[in-house]
């Protein structure tokens, strides 16, 4: 049997897909898997998932999928299992259950010459995962900490993001210190306002 | 009255006027919090400045001002550049010169003058690092006065 007919056969589940700027309908089907057993970080499994889609691609221009109950993922990378030929093209998912505000400081220039009167204004919006993944000790005082996160989104917002951008995620607002391409998606290291 | 917010914006448009007169692009007051750290991670030289002590002494309308100013620098063998920045920029606080206080705070000019420092002391302070980039600043002390 060819094993492009097995992988070909277990996709079942549609998916929407999102471009950079709208989602389309049912773009891709596919074998939706967890892989909770193999020992790797903490969140593959829970927010970190596989897709199959056999032997058909999922479009190059989609950085995002949905499954039909409006769970949203992020596409974080992309490989094929071959066999002679490509039998399967494999898809690691990250959820990406919040929304996010990207928030630019604007300022004028005062008469010292100096930027000053900042105000908010946001400038684009997107979904995002959210993970704690340190904190470092207050310089100044003892028993204070300050949480540093992981927010990952789609590399369409690589534009909007830069280290003096804040993100607003459920009301809490997050100051970006870093932002890189991990394989395909954007991840900014930011510290949550207020500690 | 805000004569607090009036020093340090006389010397926020100090440092700017230096940064102009020198042809750094680059400038960031040492406690702003919002735009320092992409100031000092920038490979670009960069004026770089500190409001360090306000002190009604004896007491108010005379005060003791001390504040920080110099050249934060990167990729600076020797620290040539850094020392050619930081020596450029001396006229401008000599012992004995008189800085004019005003109000730089908001998107007006200001009009009318606040008051009058005049520089006692400005030592050349001794060199910080951080990480590839050196900062060096005077340490300039001046007797202040608010104008009524």
């Amino acid at each position: 049997m060819k094993l492009s007919t097995a992988t070909n056969y277990f996709k079942k589940t549609p998916f929407d897909g999102w471009d950079g700027s709208i989602w389309t309908p049912e773009v891709i089907r596919g074998d939706f898997h967890t892989y909770d057993r193999f020992i790797s970080d903490r969140s593959f499994g829970q927010k970190k998932r596989i897709l199959t889609t056999g032997t058909i691609p999922l479009g190059a221009s989609y950085q995002a999928l949905r499954l039909a109950d409006g769970t949203r993922y992020l596409v974080g990378s992309s490989n094929v299992d071959m066999y002679d030929a490509i039998y399967n093209y494999i898809y690691q998912l990250e959820e990406a259950p919040f929304d996010c505000e990207i928030i630019e400081i604007q300022t004028s220039t005062l008469a010292s010459g100096i930027a000053g009167a900042a105000t908010e204004v946001v400038t684009g919006n997107t979904f995002c995962d959210v993970e704690r993944v340190s904190s470092h000790a207050s310089k100044e005082f003892t028993d204070l900490e300050y949480v540093e996160y992981e927010i990952t989104m789609p590399l369409a917002m690589s534009s909007l993001i830069t280290a003096d951008r804040v993100l607003k995620i459920d009301s809490v607002k997050y100051n970006i210190k870093e932002a890189s391409q991990q394989i395909n998606l954007l991840a900014c290291r930011a510290s949550k306002r207020g500690g | 009255m805000s004569f607090e917010l009036y020093v340090k914006s006389t010397i926020d448009r100090m440092a700017y006027d230096i940064s102009v007169e020198l042809g750094v692009t680059k400038l960031a007051d040492l406690d702003d919090t919002v735009n320092l750290a992409s100031i000092l991670a920038n490979d670009e030289p960069a004026i770089v400045w500190q409001l360090i002590t306000l002190d009604p002494s004896p007491r108010d309308p005379l005060y003791q001002v001390q504040f920080g100013i110099g050249a934060k620098t990167t990729a600076d063998p020797a620290n040539y550049k850094m020392m050619s920045l930081v020596a450029a920029m001396q006229h401008n606080f000599e012992v004995g010169s008189r800085i004019v206080i005003k109000d730089y705070s908001t998107t007006t000019p200001p009009t009318t003058d606040k008051g009058y420092l005049t520089v006692t002391e400005a030592p050349l302070s001794p060199q910080e690092f951080d990480n590839e980039s050196g900062l060096r600043m005077y340490t300039v002390t001046g007797r202040a006065m608010r104008s009524f």
